[in-house]
């Protein structure tokens, strides 16, 4: 791997090639990383190329750290925490309402689908803060240096998330067991077993 | 709790297989000098622009999804049409409307599964391919039945129309040879109103058949709550579609020879015996 320094000396011909290569090994995690934070795919795209831009900008300094991909990723998340700002001062005057989550009434929507669902209705930085650990699987001093907020602040995302999404699966997986009854003969026939 | 953490791993991996390709980037951003300054205008622009399509998006979905709520009731005249057919694959939630291909189940470079045991034969890009083009069905405009698989839209859940791939009807509307509304037990549990069906002959033998061949009978093992991996298999799902509309999904969990089924769906006495009275021959 080419290890650029930070220097006069630079030409902007390796400079863009390296960057180059650093797109191609890290772009595509970048990309996953935005697209559960932001959970809108377009979004994603917005943001990683709005921070790459940015660190372009900055490549010198940037590619002389230990973990690059790293320092990228948290402006990846400070661009998607500060985008779902500007976006919603500028044109969300109201919430768009939504109905409620109620129960599968069919009961038969894969979990993971369900929890997917849950996941992209939770606000901004608890789905970070749960992008972050469960998706990239850094430590809470990580992610806290990454959402620039404090550990115990982190921890409070996390667990309000993992509690929403709880909440979220029990009404979701309750209501099918019990009540949609499942194909079954009528009497005379009970041949449930 | 610990079983959750899994599954959101899952969940949030399924989330990031959306991501957009990284040839999907404007790399001439990044191909001049570095430290150059470069207008942020046009990328805010196409934020904004972003937003209010998703908004757009948002808002037309919720139209469909109530205007879809009401057809799926049954209608106070007129017959209805029942089918019966297998469940294929895992049911998916429907993406809210926009401009989308059309027929994309049609287009894609394999056959579509016919049965549960198809579906799981594909390799998992594959159903992942199949569920993504069901997540795009448009269900103000339901497919015509045909004699082999049908798409068919269901109830919604948290906003979102949800999808189903069926199989090949097991019998139609000529099978029945009486339906009745059932009133619930409270003392079991149960809490909606169902439809009770009298099979004619054929449609007994043929359904007595496929229950035979397709059972869970350890419900409390499987959870029953979602099929696929680690639960019941898909194949012993059966759709209930009634006028085009999935009205319930039930598994099956015995052999069920005796002619005689009940049908679920979040059904008040009123669209209980709506349908009992359409359904009958």
């Amino acid at each position: 791997m080419i290890v650029m320094t930070s220097g006069p000396g630079r030409t902007s011909a390796t400079a863009s090639a390296s960057f180059e290569t650093f797109i191609a090994t890290a772009g595509n995690a970048l990309l996953r990383v935005a697209t559960v934070i932001t959970a809108d795919p377009a979004a994603a795209q917005d943001v990683v190329q709005a921070a790459l831009e940015r660190a372009f900008r900055h490549w010198g300094r940037i590619a002389g750290l230990d973990y690059p991909e790293a320092y990228v990723r948290r402006m990846v998340v400070n661009e998607a925490l500060s985008l779902r700002r500007r976006a919603k001062r500028i044109v969300l005057t109201d919430e768009v309402p939504e109905p409620a989550p109620g129960p599968d009434p069919s009961g038969r929507i894969g979990e993971i689908e369900e929890l997917g669902l849950a996941v992209r209705r939770l606000p901004p930085k608890q789905r970070t803060a749960i992008a972050l650990r469960y998706f990239c699987d850094l430590a809470d001093a990580q992610i806290a240096e990454h959402m620039g907020c404090r550990e115990g602040t982190v921890r409070g995302y996390v667990l309000r998330g993992l509690r929403t999404l709880r909440v979220d699966l029990d009404v979701g997986a309750a209501a099918p067991a019990s009540r949609d009854a499942a194909t079954r003969p009528t009497s005379p026939q009970q041949e449930r077993s | 709790m610990t079983n959750s953490t899994m599954e959101l791993r899952a969940a949030l991996r399924l989330l990031a297989d959306e991501a957009p390709a990284v040839e999907a980037l404007d790399h001439t951003a990044w191909s001049g000098q570095p430290g150059g300054q470069r207008p942020r205008r046009r990328l805010q622009m196409a934020a904004i622009a972003a937003t209010v399509a998703v908004v757009a998006a948002l808002v037309a979905g919720t139209q469909l999804i109530h205007h879809n709520h009401h057809a799926t009731a049954p209608a106070s005249s007129g017959r209805a049409v029942l089918e019966v057919r297998p469940l294929v694959a895992p049911g998916v939630l429907v993406l809210p409307a926009g401009a989308r291909p059309s027929n994309l189940l049609q287009s894609l470079p394999f056959p579509i599964p016919r049965t549960a045991a198809d579906y799981s034969r594909l390799d998992s890009a594959r159903q992942r391919l199949l569920r993504t083009a069901l997540t795009m069905t448009d269900c103000t405009h339901p497919t015509a039945s045909t004699a082999v698989t049908r798409v068919a839209c269901g109830p919604t859940l948290g906003g979102h129309q949800t999808a189903y791939l069926l199989g090949p009807s097991l019998f139609g509307h000529a099978g029945i040879k009486s339906a009745t509304e059932v009133a619930p037990s409270p003392k079991i549990g149960e809490t909606q109103w169902t439809v009770a069906l009298q099979l004619r002959a054929p449609a007994a033998a043929a359904f007595g058949r496929f229950t035979t061949a397709h059972h869970t009978s350890d419900f409390v093992a499987h959870g029953a709550t979602q099929c696929g991996v680690g639960s019941a298999p898909c194949g012993d799902y059966l759709g209930f579609v009634v006028n085009g509309s999935v009205v319930s999904i039930p598994l099956t969990m015995a052999p069920i020879n005796g002619g005689t089924i009940q049908i679920s769906g979040n059904f008040d006495k009123q669209s209980a015996t709506t349908l009992a009275q359409q359904l009958n021959p």
